[in-house]
Formats: C-alpha cells, sequence, structure tokens
C-alpha cells in the first residue's frame, strides 16, 4: 500500500491521534505554564532563590525522556498522566526562564515612575510589568509547546495518547506490513502539529501584544 | 502667592539616610524647608545627595532618620503609596509607559484615584491642552511616537493629572537638546505662574536653577546644605568657597538675567514723527518713529551716531538688553511696551549700577 493509499484509508484514526497529542500538550503546557509564572513572580526579588530555581528546572532538561517516562511507570503507571506530568517537568524551564527575563527586562525608570505615581505593588505587577513582559512569557510558552509536542512522542512508551503510538508500533513491526507508513505518518503528524502551532502562536502574539510596544 | 508665604508645604526635619556597610551617611541630619507655591531647587555635583533627599519626599527613599512633613502632616510613616498620589513626579528619564496610550498614561493616576471615566476623560483633554499638545491628535498616540520633547510635556501632564498641590522634578529637562530645553523651561515658568505649585527641582545646572529657582539649596559633600538662598543671594553672596566655585565665574553675568528692564529707570526720549522735524534743544535724545509710534532710528543718539536702536521690552531681562545693545554698538537701548510704542530710553550705565540691588525683587 502506497502512503497516499494509506492515508486516505486511515486518516480518521491519525487525525484523532493527533488531536490527543495536541490536547496532552496543551494540558502539560497550560499546567507548565501556571507553575514557571506563580514561581517567577514570586522570586523575582530574590536573586539566590531564581538562580537555584532556574539550575533546577534546567538540570530537568537534561534528563533523556525515554528514562524520564520509564522512571515515572512504578509511581504514576501508564497512560496519560504519567505523559502530561512528563511534559510539565520539561516545559517549565523555557517558560520561567523567559519569565524571569521579561520581567527583568522592565526598564528601570518605567517601574520607577510607576511607585512614583503611587502604583501598589499590586497594580505595578499587573498594570506595568505584566504587560511589559508578556511578549517575552508568550515565547517562552511557544518554545515549550513546540519542545513538549516533540517529547510527547516518546510518551508512547508508557501507553500514552497521541501520534508517538504510531510511531512505536511501525518501528516494532519494522518489515511488516504498514510498519513504514505507520512511523512515517506519526513522524510527519508531529512536524506538522508543531509547524500549525508555531503559526497559531505568531497569530496570538499579534493580538495580544499591547500596540505600542510592537516591534 | 503672597498670602502662601508663610505657609510651609514640605519640611524635612533632621532627615538622614543611611546605608548599612556605608560608614558616612548619604544624608545626615538635613532640614528643609518649601513653602507653598515656590520653586526650590537642589542644586549640586553628582552624587552630592540632591535626588536622595528629593525622593525622601515621597519615600521612594525611606530616609532612616528624622520626619517628613508634607502640607503639616507627619507622613513619615503614612501608607507611601497614598502619599505618592498627591505628589506628582517627573524624571528625566520620563518613564511613560509603553504598552498605553498618552491619554492612559496621564490617566493612571486619576484611575489608581477612582475618578470615574468622564471626569477622567475631561481632565486628560485639559492637561493635553494646557501643556499644548492638541488632545485630538495626542491622546490615541503611543510614547514611542512621540519625540524627546512631547515625551517629556506628557511627563509633567501625568505629574499634574490629580492635581496635586506638590511637584518633585528630578532634572526633568537634562535628557534634552538644548533648544527643546531651553523652550520647555520657559514653558515651564509660564505654567507654574498659573499653576502655583509647590515645586521641588533637582538639577546640576547652575544656569537652568538660576533661571527657575525662586530659591536654591546647594548641596556640598556628605549630604549637607551648603546654602539656602535666593538665586540673586547665592550669586552675590556664597556663603563658603565651595558654593563660589560651584557657581563659578561668571556670576555676574548670570545676575543680568534675573533682573528685568522694569526693575530699572528709564529716562525720557524725544520722539518725532518726520526727519525733517525741527530738532529739540541741544543734546536732546531724537528717535524717529513711524505712525503707530514704533522706533525707527535714531536723529540724535546717545552715541552721537545716527542709526538703528536696540530694542527691549520692559518684561525682558537686563541680560537681553545688554545683549540688544551690544549688538547695535550702542550705550542706549530703547524700551518699547507690547504695542511696540516707545516709551523710553535705558541707559548702559543703569544696567551696570542697577544689578545686584534690584536683583532680589524679581517675585
Amino acid at each position: 500500500m502506497s502512503f497516499t493509499e494509506y492515508l486516505s484509508l486511515r486518516w480518521p484514526e491519525i487525525a484523532l491521534r493527533a488531536f490527543q497529542h495536541f490536547e496532552v500538550v496543551m494540558i502539560a503546557v497550560i499546567i507548565a505554564t501556571v507553575i514557571a509564572v506563580v514561581l517567577a513572580v514570586a522570586c523575582q526579588r530574590h536573586p539566590l532563590v531564581q538562580r537555584i530555581a532556574l539550575g533546577t528546572t534546567g538540570t530537568m532538561l537534561t534528563i533523556p525522556s525515554f528514562a524520564l517516562f520509564g522512571l515515572l511507570i512504578p509511581i504514576l503507571q501508564l497512560g496519560a498522566v504519567p505523559s502530561i506530568v512528563a511534559l510539565v517537568f520539561y516545559a517549565i524551564f523555557p517558560i520561567l526562564r523567559n519569565a524571569v527575563t521579561g520581567l527583568e527586562s522592565v526598564p528601570a525608570e518605567i517601574e520607577d515612575a510607576a511607585r512614583g505615581m503611587g502604583l501598589s505593588r499590586m497594580s505595578l505587577l499587573f498594570r506595568v510589568r505584566a504587560p511589559l513582559a508578556w511578549p517575552v512569557v508568550l515565547n517562552g510558552i511557544r518554545i515549550a509547546t513546540i519542545m513538549s509536542i516533540a517529547i510527547a512522542a516518546i510518551a508512547a512508551s508508557v501507553a500514552g495518547p497521541g501520534l508517538g503510538r504510531l510511531i512505536f508500533d511501525g518501528l516494532a513491526r519494522i518489515g511488516g506490513a504498514n510498519s513504514l507508513n505507520d512511523t512515517l505518518a506519526g513522524v510527519l503528524g508531529v512536524a506538522v502539529l508543531a509547524l500549525v502551532l508555531d503559526l497559531l502562536f505568531v497569530l496570538v502574539s499579534r493580538l495580544t501584544t499591547p500596540r505600542g510596544i510592537r516591534g | 502667592m503672597a498670602d502662601d508665604d508663610t505657609r510651609t508645604m514640605i519640611r524635612l526635619d533632621r532627615v538622614s539616610k543611611s546605608y548599612p556597610g556605608q560608614a558616612e551617611p548619604a544624608i545626615a541630619d538635613l532640614t528643609l524647608e518649601v513653602r507653598a507655591g515656590e520653586i526650590v531647587v537642589l542644586l549640586g555635583p553628582s552624587g552630592c545627595g540632591k535626588t536622595t533627599t528629593m525622593r525622601m519626599i515621597n519615600r521612594l527613599i525611606e530616609p532612616t532618620g528624622g520626619r517628613v512633613y508634607f502640607d503639616g502632616e507627619d507622613v513619615t510613616a503614612v501608607n507611601a503609596d497614598h502619599l505618592r498620589r498627591r505628589i506628582g513626579y517627573v524624571i528625566q528619564q520620563i518613564g511613560l509607559l509603553p504598552h498605553l496610550t498618552v491619554g492612559a498614561n496621564i490617566a493612571m493616576v486619576p484611575r489608581a484615584l477612582g475618578w470615574d471615566k468622564k471626569r477622567t476623560t475631561a481632565r486628560v483633554t485639559e492637561l493635553l491642552d494646557l501643556l499644548g499638545l492638541d488632545p485630538r491628535t495626542y491622546r490615541k498616540r503611543y510614547p514611542k511616537q512621540l519625540s524627546g520633547g512631547e515625551q517629556q510635556r506628557v511627563g509633567v501632564a501625568r505629574a499634574l493629572a490629580a492635581d496635586p498641590p506638590v511637584m518633585l522634578m528630578d532634572e526633568p529637562f537634562g535628557a534634552l537638546d538644548p533648544i527643546i530645553r531651553d523652550r520647555l523651561q520657559d514653558e515651564f515658568l509660564a505654567l507654574q505662574k498659573k499653576i502655583q505649585k509647590t515645586i521641588v527641582f533637582v538639577t546640576h545646572d547652575i544656569e537652568e536653577a538660576v533661571k527657575l529657582g525662586d530659591r536654591i539649596a546647594i548641596f556640598g559633600t556628605g549630604g549637607r546644605i551648603a546654602q539656602f538662598d535666593t538665586p540673586a543671594k547665592l550669586l552675590t553672596e556664597p556663603a563658603d568657597d565651595f558654593v563660589a566655585s560651584f557657581i563659578g565665574s561668571g556670576g555676574a553675568v548670570r545676575l543680568l538675567g534675573l533682573s528685568q528692564v522694569a526693575d530699572l529707570p528709564i529716562e525720557d526720549v524725544r520722539t518725532v514723527a518726520s526727519a525733517d522735524a525741527s530738532s529739540g534743544p541741544d543734546g536732546a535724545l531724537t528717535l524717529l518713529v513711524d505712525d503707530g509710534g514704533a522706533p525707527v532710528r535714531w536723529l540724535r543718539g546717545a552715541s552721537g551716531v545716527a542709526g538703528r536702536p536696540a530694542v527691549v521690552r520692559p518684561s525682558q531681562s537686563l541680560y537681553e538688553a545688554l545683549d540688544a545693545m551690544l549688538a547695535a554698538h550702542d550705550d542706549l537701548a530703547v524700551v518699547v511696551d507690547d504695542d511696540g510704542a516707545v516709551r523710553g530710553g535705558l541707559r548702559w550705565a543703569a544696567v551696570l549700577h542697577g544689578t545686584g540691588t534690584e536683583a532680589g525683587s524679581r517675585t
């Protein structure tokens, strides 16, 4: 069976897997965003804590994803939960780093003027620093998302949902019927999904960046 | 303004600021009183503590000792955010919020104070007009679309938004090019005549200080005030060598900028409408004027030469009068009123003897 024939026959399954893939990634990125942003705000006035947080989450990135998924099995068994937990694990660092950079990059004179006007700490954060840091934070979320799409393919090793299943199945039966088509569909699906989400982020960034600070 | 002369708006009472790990305090036992409606300039070299002193008034820097009084009220320990909403704040780097429009920038403090939308909008319009920025054009613009001069006008408008009685200004015109700076200084003085705020103004520029200040506090080293006086007093009677050296040479020339032509006696000048008219008594100054009474040329001037006269208005400074005389190579300037009609003549000698004694009576 050619790849086109395979696609026309199997597209409902592929689309479903792609959607599940997307779902797992988005859940993980949203959780990671909340954790990272709260962490960034909490440690903004404590350089030491900041460095520890960045160091720790950065080191977590170096753990091979296949190993991490495997290590999570005894604790969280199989399925979507360990997949999401592992993805959150990896997604925190890029978002945290950008949130920290974004908050720090607010020019000192703008903060000085805002404090001089009598803005409280909360309004300073929500009305001045957060809007100014937002484009940088959003870029962190974008990087985390793209990265998670690639890593989520490995989640099939813990029976997680998504396009990874096609890849793993195909590779396991290499030489068998449709094994190459399965693998190819999984790999291409991951690439297309990453591309679509990247474009989506460009759009969101255009729509949510205040006009005054748009480049 | 005379009624308010005795009312103290800001009082720093033996205020000090020391930083941990530093043996010498940045500010030690500093006492300073600012009266309602006056411009007090804090002047000194960088690192002298003038900005620190100013920032202790709105408690962006918390004093480590002493008390701060605002309109008679001890504000050393009140909520700093609430205090700051009653004090306008303008800084050299301006610090407009780049993600907000000009209108939204100006509306920051009114919003924090909970004004309703209608009142805030009206106030923004009023302020843009006051600062010479057309509200229709500028309200919706973003800071990056403005020139440096326009940005600082918005900075001043923002500081005035909630009509605070006091304004703190930290080298507000320091980053602008000289021509724009000069124009904003003039506009600022004209604005102050209208709004009568109590202003604390930090600068390291003696010229700016003399031009803008009703009183000037010169900071010496170690956060202490070397002299606190009117500009004229400071220029004529520096308290010590430090003040004298900071003022530098040219103090007497700067003094000319403080007095106006109107402060000096003028003498009569005979005017004639036609060059053919019979000349007056011997030696009488004779000036040819046009139909409107405006000066055209000397028929018999003080220097004995007929020529174009130097012309000054009563509101101009003696500096400008001397400049006009030098340019016309004449030791007599014609003083005209606002309609351009001749009022009399101002002698070089009158300027020479008039400065110093008259200078203090500027306001």
